[in-house]
């Protein structure tokens, strides 16, 4: 089934018509660029915006379900040839598999503070290597040489076997002779080793992946990757770090270059633990969650929370995303009409009166307040206020990052505005809501604010980490919230209804695909994506919104082995 | 204006750092005579959310404010110190996010935020960066270090804020938060490890330099392979395997043996990133020695700190303030148009920072550098802020410049007030302080250089 919202509806729609001019009038510009253009007053999704220079959609951009795949042609645009920096993450499993969990623990910390991007921390873009960065890597390179390695009596064979784990290829023969001029400054055949060690973990054979296709003169403006650059980038896709044995072996058979030998490779990497891990991310970078503990409460408004129970919230929300995904067959409807099932007794002071059984025993929660993955605790604490709900937040919450929508911050006329109107925390004569509620009575305000406001407020019978309620401050709390400028348009009362109304909108699955477009490629998707993402977006729609769907749609796309000439 | 007697001594400040006004033996050892003409150790501060103007700046004709009284009547201090009134932040086009971003990424890099992923990012190459690229420091030295204290995204927002240091549009360079680990970096790389062994540390050196060697070839021959937007990235990792390499061949002799038994006075505190507002304070006085000990071993060219994330939300339980809300910025910065006692907590907050600074400034004032001169003199540490004012002001941005910078400052102990100035300018006098001509900054690049500021 082809859905009816066309590609002018996938392209960036910045809400806030109100602010045109204002705060509509973003430009993109370099390779980082949100295409946040102006839109019609009444931004309407369908309005066409502006894109960046560089063509890039980013990651608020656009939502719907396009037409994919024409009658002319299929979707005709391939990723340019690239080689991205492993992310800290991705470089420590590799770690983990070349010299063990403990060595990586220790390497850790020893790298600078690594940002997320939209939500993800494998962002091209993102991944430079700084002289911060290259210091780390130095260190750690020197570190890791002495933990002691499997022994061989030969370094030629030790360096070639340890670096084509690391490099995800057996090394080249200069590169193999390279490396051994390296071990010959060796004091001892010990020493040898570490230099080898030291040097691979460096190289940036290991440090990036590689999407250039065979080191050989070009032809035509595309290019195949190489068997085991496919290998990594399945790799690195569905475990996070460097191919296995038996993909690897797979890769020099040439095992790979057909759509059902890649898919039974996912079959089997699926299954894997660290397969469970990248899902996790997945849902982590859409939901733009960090770990729970990332939310620091402030404790006079919160004495509860306490390390267990943040300790608490993250075991839960694994355990949803984990039921709920069931390594990759579950759907994205699930994740927004499940109700959580293994409940962590620290919750208990969370969750309170809401549990029904016994303690200790299988405790339920009432789907009808608890239901998807907005109601879990650990969502509701990391986006709300360190104070009180944050129904700004997680408003912004759902139009940026699950329906795909740009909202550009606030201008600074605005924010001059709110200096003067002041919205007191700590007033306790009014609920959370009521103090909000005057963006709706300044034009400035409201402009933007009626975009994601109203659905914040939707949200507003759970506080600040999570707790259900029904008054605050001693008043009711008004929980009515609305959609629009979506597919679903409407009031909903409560997440629970506010998870149902989304698990139902197209636009939302299709952000949902968008954003596991920007995870499986490491980039924010371009214009020229938006063909391939249709695409994906049908074919997840009409498959039931299974997520091991879009991992095959990926696979099996044309884009996938193949890159254009970068620009 | 009412001035308290003043009751700021360095000794009172290195006390209150847990440390004694004795000038450290490995710090009195560390130096010879500074070379004349040398470049001056550039050191760059940032805090944020603005200040309460009409408590910083000193009233015409006196030198002294309440914000900044500890420096300004500080004997050692204050005629050591230069106000720059005047700086307005100048957009080129149209900046990307509110003045925070505008301000966060615009003071020391002179161009315009640009939006980016998940928030507003740097529009161009920043000063430390372009000044670690263009001046030709010491061999040994570090060319720059970017650090601070939790300086890490409040929420899934404004992701860019984390930090304001950037190689090119967008490209930002973390912001390095583990003290330990810049302890280990500065002071353990460059002093050979004590090893007893001298003949041993050579070899050790060339096996280093080897695999970088191998390295930088093989990131070559990548480079080779790629088209121009890829070599960008490529050539950045070349640029810092370079430089890693070519601090890596210092000759250890040459820096004092003194410098190697530099430790932080105090350890085991958690730099961590989200959640630590509780050591915000030990560790501010913890960057602040490890500032002093990395300048006044001369290890790095340029130093720049972030008091925090841009638009910070520091809440400063630690500060005790009667009345003061839970938040700085939504509840104080924002809120300071007028009203009286949110004008005396953001002064009191702001006064603290006055602290920290000078104590910063107290402890160069104690090493001596030679011919008389200390760090102090021989170093420029500019404190700046992404904004003026708490509501997102951007004209009349504070800016203080301590020390001498190597006699590159004819004049100190005074107020720079030659009328609205584009920041830019900030920039390009930075610049040519530096030793690079410039006559602009950034995006603008004939702005000139301050006025007033007698170089």
């Amino acid at each position: 089934m082809k859905l009816a919202l066309g590609c002018a509806a996938l392209a960036v729609a910045a809400l806030c018509g109100g602010c045109r001019g204002v705060v509509g009038s973003s430009s993109g510009t370099g390779s980082n660029s949100v295409g946040g253009g102006a839109i019609g007053s009444s931004g309407a999704i369908g309005s066409i915006g502006a894109i960046g220079s560089s063509g890039a959609i980013g990651i608020n951009g656009g939502s719907g379900l396009g037409t994919g795949p024409t009658a002319t042609g299929p979707c005709l645009a391939a990723s340019s040839r690239t080689v991205r920096r492993l992310s800290e993450r991705e470089y420590l499993n590799v770690v983990t598999e070349l010299l063990g969990a403990p060595f990586a623990a220790v390497a850790a910390p020893m790298f600078p503070f690594e940002p997320r991007v939209a939500g993800f921390d494998n962002q091209n873009s993102a991944l430079l290597v700084s002289a911060a960065f290259q210091e780390s890597l130095a260190n750690v390179a020197e570190k890791a040489s002495a933990m002691p390695t499997a022994s061989t009596s030969c370094l030629d064979t030790f360096a070639r076997a340890f670096a084509r784990n690391a490099f995800g290829r057996s090394p080249t023969s200069d590169e193999a002779q390279h490396l051994l001029a390296v071990a010959a400054l060796g004091t001892s055949y010990a020493n040898s080793v570490q230099l080898l060690v030291e040097a691979i973990l460096q190289s940036p054979q290991m440090l990036y992946l590689s999407e250039l296709g065979p080191d050989a003169p070009k032809s035509g403006a595309t290019t195949a990757l190489t068997q085991q650059e496919i290998a990594s980038q399945l790799s690195f896709l569905l475990t996070g770090g460097r191919p296995d044995e038996e993909l690897l072996l797979a890769a020099d058979q040439g095992h790979l270059a057909s759509s059902a030998d890649i898919k039974a490779q996912v079959s089997r990497l699926m299954v894997t633990p660290r397969a469970k891990q990248q899902l996790r991310l997945l849902v982590n970078g859409w939901a733009d969650m960090g770990p729970v503990a990332e939310a620091p409460k402030d404790t006079l408004y919160f004495p509860t929370y306490t390390p267990d129970v943040v300790a608490a919230m993250q075991k839960e929300f694994d355990a949803f995303v984990d039921d709920n995904v069931a390594g990759g067959q579950g759907t994205l409807s699930a994740l927004m009409s499940a109700t959580s099932a293994r409940i962590p007794a620290s919750l208990d002071s969370i969750y309170g009166t809401e549990l029904s059984g016994g303690p200790g025993g299988s405790q339920t929660l009432d789907p009808k307040h608890r239901r998807g993955i907005l109601s879990l605790p650990a969502v509701l604490t990391y986006h709300a206020s360190n104070q009180h709900s944050g129904p700004i937040t997680r408003g912004l919450l759902v139009r940026r990052q699950l329906l795909c929508q740009t909202i550009p911050p606030p201008p600074d006329s605005v924010l001059q505005q709110i200096a003067a109107n002041p919205i007191d925390t700590t007033d306790k004569a009014r609920t959370t809501r009521m103090k909000y509620e005057q963006h709706k009575t300044q034009a400035s305000c409201s402009a933007c604010h009626q975009q994601f406001d109203v659905i914040g407020f939707g949200m507003e019978e759970m506080d600040g980490i999570g707790r259900y309620r029904t008054t605050e401050n001693g008043l009711p709390v008004d929980t009515s919230g609305q959609l629009n400028n979506t597919d679903v348009d409407g009031p909903f009362t409560g997440v629970a209804d506010l998870s149902g109304k989304l698990g139902s909108s197209k636009m939302f699955a299709a952000c949902f695909v968008q954003q596991f477009f920007r995870f499986a490629e490491s980039r924010a998707p371009l214009a020229t994506d938006q063909c391939t993402i249709d695409a994906w977006a049908n074919a997840f729609h009409d498959g039931g919104e299974h997520v091991n769907d879009l991992i095959a749609s990926y696979v099996s796309d044309p884009g996938f082995a193949t890159r254009q000439e970068d620009r | 204006m009412k001035t308290d007697r003043p009751q700021f001594s360095r000794r009172d400040l290195l006390k209150a750092a847990g440390s004694t006004l004795a000038v450290p033996l490995f710090l009195k050892n560390a130096f010879a005579a500074s070379t004349p003409g040398a470049v001056p150790n550039l050191v760059l501060l940032q805090t944020t959310n603005g200040t309460h103007q009409d408590a910083f700046w000193p009233a015409a004709g006196t030198f002294d404010s309440p914000i900044l009284h500890r420096l300004l009547t500080d004997p050692v201090l204050g005629p050591k110190t230069t106000l720059i009134k005047g700086i307005n932040y100048h957009a080129i086009g149209n900046p990307s996010g509110n003045g925070h971003d505008q301000g966060f990424h615009g003071l020391y890099s002179g161009f315009d935020s640009i939006p980016g992923p998940g928030g507003s990012f740097g529009g161009g190459i920043s000063l430390d960066q372009r000044i670690a690229r263009e001046v030709p420091f010491a061999g040994g030295q570090l060319k720059n270090i970017h650090c601070g204290v939790q300086a890490v995204n409040y929420q899934a927002i404004n992701a860019g804020r984390i930090s304001f240091s950037a190689v090119g549009p967008a490209q930002q360079i973390p912001c390095e938060l583990d003290l330990y680990a810049l302890y280990n970096k500065v002071f353990g790389a460059s002093t050979g490890n004590a090893a007893a062994d001298q003949a041993a540390a050579q070899t050790r050196l060339a096996q280093r330099k080897s695999i970088l060697d191998l390295v930088a070839n093989d990131l070559t021959a990548l480079e080779n392979r790629l088209g121009p937007n890829e070599k960008q990235k490529v050539d950045l990792h070349l640029t810092a395997v370079r430089d890693f390499e070519t601090r890596l061949s210092v000759n250890h002799t040459s820096v004092s043996a003194g410098c190697s038994s530099v430790k932080p006075s105090q350890t085991g505190v958690n730099t961590g990133g989200q959640g630590n507002e509780a050591n915000a304070e030990v560790l501010e006085h913890l960057f602040m020695e490890f500032i002093a000990n990395t300048v006044g071993c001369n290890m790095v060219g340029v130093l720049s700190f972030q008091f925090g994330r841009g638009g910070d939300h520091f809440h400063y339980q630690w500060l005790k303030i009667p009345g003061m809300p839970a938040d700085a910025h939504d509840l104080v910065a924002h809120l300071d148009t007028g009203n009286a006692d949110i004008a005396r907590i953001f002064t009191e907050i702001k006064k603290w920072y006055t602290t920290i600074v000078s104590e910063l400034a107290a402890r160069l004032s104690t090493i001596p550098q030679g011919n008389g001169k200390t760090a102090l003199d021989n170093s420029l540490v500019v404190w700046g802020n992404e904004i003026a004012t708490g509501p997102h002001g951007m004209n009349n941005i504070p800016i203080v410049f301590l020390g001498g910078a190597a006699g590159r400052l004819k004049r100190t102990g005074y107020v720079v007030d030659a009328g609205a100035q584009a920041h830019q300018r900030l920039g390009a006098t930075l610049l040519n302080i530096m030793g690079i001509p410039a006559a602009g900054f950034g995006g603008s690049p004939t702005c000139g250089l301050i006025s007033g500021l007698d170089l």
